[in-house]
């Protein structure tokens, strides 16, 4: 798994909800993108005619499937498991990764003595890490949060570090000169300056944190929507291993939807969000 | 001439340099500076573009350390940010915060420097009020607001900090003609009414003669005070009639010949003395 954390600049840019040309209403855009999704189900159930049913069952079969287990509270408590876990490694990774890259790409020293040991580590694939940490937890959630954590820190950590240089200079003459103290300058105008650099970091961060949460499940044998897929095929169950295959892709969108809700509300005032509207 | 030419002597001093010089490295940007501003005036550092105006008010400002001399600012030598002086910016839409509204940008100093928030807000509203801004502003972004207006609410951050010396460091470069007439006018009604003392940075002799009690123009590389020209112009001054003025076509020429003599028996270019 190859995991993009080169410092980027691109918070102002917002591929999907932002940059859908405007003129196209709303709902006009869902309904295209909804024919789309019906289209790629098209291909599926042409293709699901090409193997035998039980390689690749048709999109209906599996759609059923996944009805009957979400009557099921095994079901539930695995969604529960895996988005708990995802949750609670992405809060690590915020509450650690932002404050201390933010502390130490403020210092020139910081950032210039950590740079090679933290690209050393965060090259190291985190699944290379699986047995080491199955060996300490075992198949348990602490395994799954631990190698969920060890994989989405990086760009959260690497993006602050980055994002501590790109304040606006000015506006740290302007608190100097205005003789605002440094843990007002540190609330007020260090910490908004960063956060469009820092959310472009925490955005790798939430996909990797996921995609590792899912991974660890399914390699590592610990209960969640990973684990439900890797049982489903040792029980070459390709319907209900297809099932979970499409909760997992479900959750994705979900949390990535999240991620740009929260975008939106944090980034009010970013020329990424906002509709210019000058009077 | 005599940089510190104090004929109302009645009248205290509120900023002066003294022999100020300052370098980057090997590089000389200001030579030997004196002037001094007496309170209520309004002073106007003319010279063309990277002759160190803009190092010169950051020493002003305590942003920045001379390497030479000394700076008085209200009887105390200046090492850092003094209490009783405001900055304002060029660049208002990179000075203001984009993440904050008006009230909060222009009540942060205040707060920060133990003002309560109730003082603080009453302190803004009244400054934002004064600049000529509708109470509805106030809750919006700065940049929802046009230019000329970003540098009001800029002047109001100033003016709630309740300074002694207002220092502006080319305020007005960045907006459009009809909108720079309008901040001129309200710069000098605000100076008149609050008896500020102001000393503002341009390279636009019309603006500074315009502006101005007094006038130095700074020349060369290093830069020196090329020479204080007084501007008697008074106290009311019109955008058409004053500038329809002998005298102030006058004044002009004579700042512009310090200028322009400047420009050319300056040594090389001065590019990124400003930075």
């Amino acid at each position: 798994m190859t995991i993009q954390t080169e410092p980027s600049a691109r918070a102002d840019e917002a591929p999907d909800a932002a940059s859908t040309p405007r003129r196209l209403g709303r709902l006009s855009w869902l309904l295209i993108q909804t024919g789309t999704v019906l289209l790629a189900g098209g291909v599926w159930w042409f293709a699901s005619t090409l193997f035998p049913p039980s390689t690749l069952p048709p999109p209906a079969e599996v759609i059923a499937r996944l009805g009957e287990l979400a009557i099921t509270g095994g079901f539930w408590v695995a969604i529960a498991i895996t988005l708990g876990t995802f949750a609670l490694g992405l809060a690590i990774c915020i509450v650690v990764g932002i404050p201390l890259g933010l502390a130490i790409g403020a210092n020139p020293i910081g950032a210039g003595s950590t740079r090679l040991l933290f690209d050393f580590l965060r090259t190291i694939p985190p699944i290379a890490i699986l047995p080491l940490l199955l060996l300490v937890f075992g198949a348990k959630f602490e395994m799954v949060l631990v190698l969920a954590v060890s994989g989405a820190i990086w760009p959260i950590l690497i993006q602050s570090i980055y994002a501590a240089r790109q304040g606006e200079a000015l506006l740290a003459e302007m608190s100097r000169s205005y003789r605002i103290p440094r843990a007002w300058y540190i609330r007020h105008i260090f910490v908004p300056g960063a956060i469009p650099f820092v959310m472009t970091g925490v955005r790798l961060g939430t996909t990797i944190c996921l995609l590792l949460t899912v991974s660890g499940e399914l390699l590592g044998g610990a209960p969640g929507v990973g684990f439900e897929i890797a049982n489903a095929q040792a029980f070459y169950d390709n319907t209900r291993m297809y099932a979970y295959v499409l909760v997992a892709a479900v959750l994705g969108l979900i949390v990535n939807g999240g991620f740009w809700a929260a975008q939106r509300r944090l980034l009010r005032w970013h020329p990424s969000v906002r509709r210019e509207q000058h009077s | 001439m005599t940089p510190t030419s104090s004929d109302s002597t009645s009248t205290p001093v509120a900023l002066e340099a003294r022999g100020l010089g300052h370098s980057y490295g090997p590089r000389e940007v200001l030579g030997r500076i004196d002037f001094a501003v007496r309170r209520g005036e309004f002073v106007c550092i003319v010279g063309p573009s990277g002759v160190g105006k803009t190092t010169l008010l950051r020493c002003l400002a305590g942003l920045q350390r001379s390497t030479k001399g000394e700076l008085l600012v209200l009887g105390e030598r200046v090492t850092a940010p003094q209490p009783g002086v405001a900055v304002v910016f060029q660049d208002y839409s990179r000075s203001l915060m984009p993440w904050s509204s008006v009230l909060h940008n222009v009540t942060l100093p205040l707060r920060a420097n133990g003002v309560s928030r109730s003082e603080a807000d009453r302190r803004a509203r009244e400054a934002l009020t004064q600049v000529g801004l509708a109470a509805a502003v106030v809750h919006q972004y700065p940049w929802q607001l046009s230019g000329g207006m970003q540098q009001r609410v800029a002047i109001a951050r100033a003016l709630a900090y309740n300074p002694t010396v207002l220092l502006m460091d080319e305020p007005f470069a960045s907006v459009d003609a009809q909108t720079r007439a309008d901040l001129e006018d309200l710069v000098l009604r605000l100076q008149h009414s609050l008896h500020l003392t102001v000393l503002l940075v341009t390279h636009d002799i019309d603006e500074a003669v315009y502006l101005s009690d007094r006038v130095v123009a700074l020349s060369g590389s290093p830069a020196t005070v090329a020479d204080i020209v007084d501007v008697p112009l008074g106290a009311e001054r019109d955008q058409i009639e004053t500038k329809g003025t002998h005298e102030f076509a006058a004044i002009r020429a004579e700042v512009h010949g310090l200028v322009r003599h400047a420009a050319t028996s300056g040594s090389g270019s001065g590019s990124g003395a400003e930075a």
